[in-house]
């Protein structure tokens, strides 16, 4: 059994971030939630997640900005990033480097937990590739 | 007809000259009031209204000039006309610069009498023409300034339909983003409570929580169909058109439908045309139609039924209709069907059925959007069909709609827009040795090598294929961008090696760029430019001489090898050949052997002693049996053959073969 995954979710609006919490949690994840892009890139730095799932729009600062620092400081793609944003603001996401994946709001859990784990068995394949060299 | 008297004020100090003018004008119907002096006449001038002020030049008191001034002072417009004595023209002239209507010399036999009439009479008709012109004029202006001001009003409230416009779409969006975020909330905590993540509940509870969440369902579509229709009213929605092939879409839409349709013993179909072809149109909107008509197919319709998609080739579009088993609907309502909020007949859908009213109405919108149409036919108890079109995708048309919608963008926000040219060179050749199946397969090798060269963000790849040229990247980019992606095609497609009939070939393309704002401002003008850049490769098809004594066979190969675009010269017997041949060279000759006059050996041989067209390569064509290369005396490998009766496409195998080879040797 592979160790405990650890999420962090960025999202302003605090009773959906719960809502995923539980969700993610009943999958056996480990889930931290801050409201901001600035929280998020500190605890990222404190607690080094295996997944960040962004939503854009959040005050201090936006998910877009949090994404950037985030490929700055470990490196682009270094941490998995999932981006939630809404389907007109889309064509952003062409511009931006280093994101994994990303959902349109609104998107059904289903969808999501579908994603997280393609994200980590992309990962643990592309370990277990440069391991076995 | 009696006419009103015309009142004539004469200001002449000269009793006879008076005296014979009144009678004069008094003959002919005038009213005269004669007066000595300029102080005088001033005086009557204010008392009485005269049409007709006749002024001589020298009175005593006042001079001619300052009567007129004064006439005009107190009566603008007034009508004067200045008697004048011989000599005098000059003055006259000058009283007619300050504004008099004419002039007439005092004759000393007073012959200008008779003429005084005339010349008054003319005056008036010159002046009421000319008061009927100022009126007109002066309606006119009136006309003008009421449309200018009515203009300025509509102006006025069109701006104002336009704010509100805006204000309302922008509600709406922020209205519908506001209720999402607690509706996503509250979908989302009863799922978990229903998945059980919360603690155990009871069947109960799990059925409740399913009406919670399928009414709140039904309020995520209200939202979605709002806010689509707010986005569509504000001119909001552009689409992203492309190629979309019609019967994976489908299967698409009728996959996510099924489980729907099974739950009410709804049988989905569908009848896709192998090879369909493709639309040009935004997959999405295409596919939210879709959905949008076979919801409502399947929601109209009770258990056991069948729900059915055809689709159709038309020749300009493709055909989409959904037909189902249902209620129906009657003719009063059918015009309705698409308007907004048309919810029809109460309580004939079943019970959480009920839809928003908007999806026809927004369904309609994206089908005219594309340049579509959209109908329905219906009656009661016999189920209803839905049926919409949109334009097939031609590469032309296609490539016209990026160049527009690309410029109009470029136009709106100000930016740059490029074009990219791209053309093969020695391209009719290159058709020429490699026939046309080839030459596609080829293009398409090179589209998609382009379209790979070209990253994401850089452009749109349309590739219009004409005579070789192979057009476009369409790119919000400057000119030093476009000269930039421009060079960077050249150099992979340069140094890319395809794959022709297994053997590998070498493509050398030239570019050409035109950019607005910098060299073009209309699409014309833009294509001009680019085309006008790339100096087309002079167009050179091969030559084939067709030699053989048959009609039939002449003409036969005439019209084959010009449709697969070679050039054809027919001769029907050896000398007539050797003659063509010393006016315009071949790239290659299809010689008969057996023909009256000189035989195929004879030319053959004649052919190859010319230093003028021993190069040109021959290919025989023999009967069976007939084939004598040996006795020819020639190496087998200088010319060719084909035995008759042959296989067309044998003999053009062979040509391209000949050729490829000429070519190669060329090179």
């Amino acid at each position: 059994m592979a160790d405990v995954k650890k999420i962090l979710i960025a999202d302003d609006e605090q009773q959906l971030a719960l809502a995923l919490k539980i969700r993610l949690q009943s999958k056996g994840y480990q889930v931290v939630t801050v409201n901001d892009g600035r929280a998020a890139l500190e605890l990222a730095e404190a607690e080094h997640p295996d997944l960040v799932i962004l939503d854009v729009l959040m005050p201090v600062m936006d998910g877009y900005s949090c994404l950037r620092e985030l490929n700055a400081k470990f490196g682009r793609g270094k941490i998995p990033v999932i981006i939630l944003t809404a389907r007109d603001r889309m064509k952003d996401l062409f511009e931006l480097e280093g994101i994994e994946d990303y959902l349109i709001k609104p998107f059904d859990h289903e969808d999501l937990l579908l994603r997280i784990e393609r994200v980590f068995k992309r990962r643990e394949a592309a370990a277990a590739k440069s391991a076995a060299k | 007809m009696t006419q009103a008297p015309i009142n004539v004020l004469m200001f002449e100090d000269d009793e006879g000259q008076a005296l014979l003018t009144r009678e004069a004008l008094e003959q002919e119907g005038f009213v005269v009031d004669v007066v000595a002096t300029g102080r005088e006449g001033l005086t009557r001038l204010l008392a009485a209204d005269y049409q007709v002020h006749l002024i001589d030049m020298k009175l005593p008191d006042i001079p001619g000039v300052e009567i007129l001034r004064r006439i005009n002072t107190v009566k603008p417009g007034a009508l004067s006309i200045i008697v004048t004595g011989h000599g005098d023209e000059l003055a006259a002239v000058e009283a007619m610069k300050l504004g008099a209507f004419d002039y007439i010399v005092k004759s000393p036999y007073m012959s200008h009498l008779a003429a005084l009439p005339m010349v008054i009479r003319e005056a008036l008709g010159h002046r009421r023409v000319k008061h009927e012109r100022e009126e007109l004029q002066t309606e006119l202006w009136e006309q003008a300034r009421l449309l200018e001001e009515r203009n300025a009003e509509l102006r006025r409230a069109n701006e104002e339909l336009k704010r509100m416009n805006q204000l309302k779409s922008d509600l709406i969006s922020m209205v519908s983003h506001e209720l999402r975020t607690p509706l996503a909330t509250v979908k989302e905590f009863t799922a978990i409570m229903a998945d059980g993540i919360a603690g155990p509940i009871t069947a109960d509870q799990k059925d409740y929580l399913g009406i919670v969440r399928s009414n709140v369902d039904r309020l995520s579509r209200i939202i979605d169909d709002l806010l689509d229709m707010a986005k569509i009213e504000a001119g909001r929605v552009l689409l992203t058109k492309g190629l979309v092939d019609v019967a994976p879409l489908v299967d698409h839409v009728l996959r996510s439908l099924r489980p729907l349709a099974d739950s009410t013993q709804i049988s989905l179909e569908a009848a896709v045309p192998d090879g369909a072809a493709p639309v040009f149109a935004d997959a999405d909107k295409v596919t939210q139609v879709l959905v949008n008509l076979l919801s409502n197919a399947i929601k109209f319709t009770s258990g056991p039924g069948r729900v059915t998609v055809r689709v159709s080739e038309q020749p300009n579009e493709v055909e989409f209709s959904v037909t189902d088993t249902g209620i129906g609907i009657s003719a009063e309502d059918l015009p309705k069907l698409f308007e907004k909020f048309q919810q029809l007949k109460p309580g004939v859908a079943p019970a959480g059925a009920k839809g928003t009213g908007l999806g026809l109405a927004i369904s309609k919108r994206l089908v005219e959007m594309h340049g579509g149409r959209i109908w329905a036919a219906s009656a009661p108890g016999q189920g209803s069909t839905f049926t919409f079109t949109l334009p097939k995708y031609h590469v032309e048309e296609v490539f016209r709609d990026y160049l527009r919608s690309g410029l109009e963008q470029a136009k709106q926000h100000q930016r740059p827009f490029s074009i990219i040219v791209v053309s093969i060179s020695k391209f009719d050749e290159l058709k020429a040795l490699m026939g046309l199946e080839e030459t596609s397969a080829l293009l398409k090798e090179l589209e998609v090598a382009l379209k790979e060269t070209v990253r994401r963000g850089a452009g749109d790849v349309v590739v219009r294929w004409q005579r070789g040229e192979m057009v476009v990247i369409l790119a919000a980019v400057d000119k030093a961008g476009a000269e930039a992606i421009a060079g960077r095609i050249r150099q992979v497609i340069g140094e890319r090696e395809f794959q022709v009939v297994g053997k590998p070939i070498r493509v050398s393309v030239t570019t050409a760029t035109a950019t607005y704002p910098d060299e073009a401002s209309t699409e014309e003008e833009l294509l001009k430019a680019a085309e006008g850049k790339g100096q087309p490769a002079p167009r050179y098809r091969m030559r084939v001489l067709v030699v053989d004594d048959e009609a039939k066979i002449r003409k036969f190969l005439k019209d084959a090898l010009e449709l697969r675009d070679y050039e054809v010269i027919v001769a029907a017997n050896g000398p007539d050949a050797l003659e063509q041949l010393k006016r315009q060279k071949a790239d290659v000759i299809l010689l008969d052997l057996m023909m009256p006059v000189m035989d195929g050996y004879e030319v053959y041989h004649l052919l190859r002693e010319n230093p003028q067209t021993k190069q040109i390569p021959v290919i025989i064509v023999t009967g069976k049996g007939e084939r004598k290369d040996r006795e020819l005396g020639l190496e087998s490998a200088s010319y060719n053959y084909v035995t008759k009766p042959f296989e067309l496409e044998e003999l053009l195998g062979k040509v391209r073969e000949v050729l490829q080879h000429q070519h190669v040797i060329r090179s």
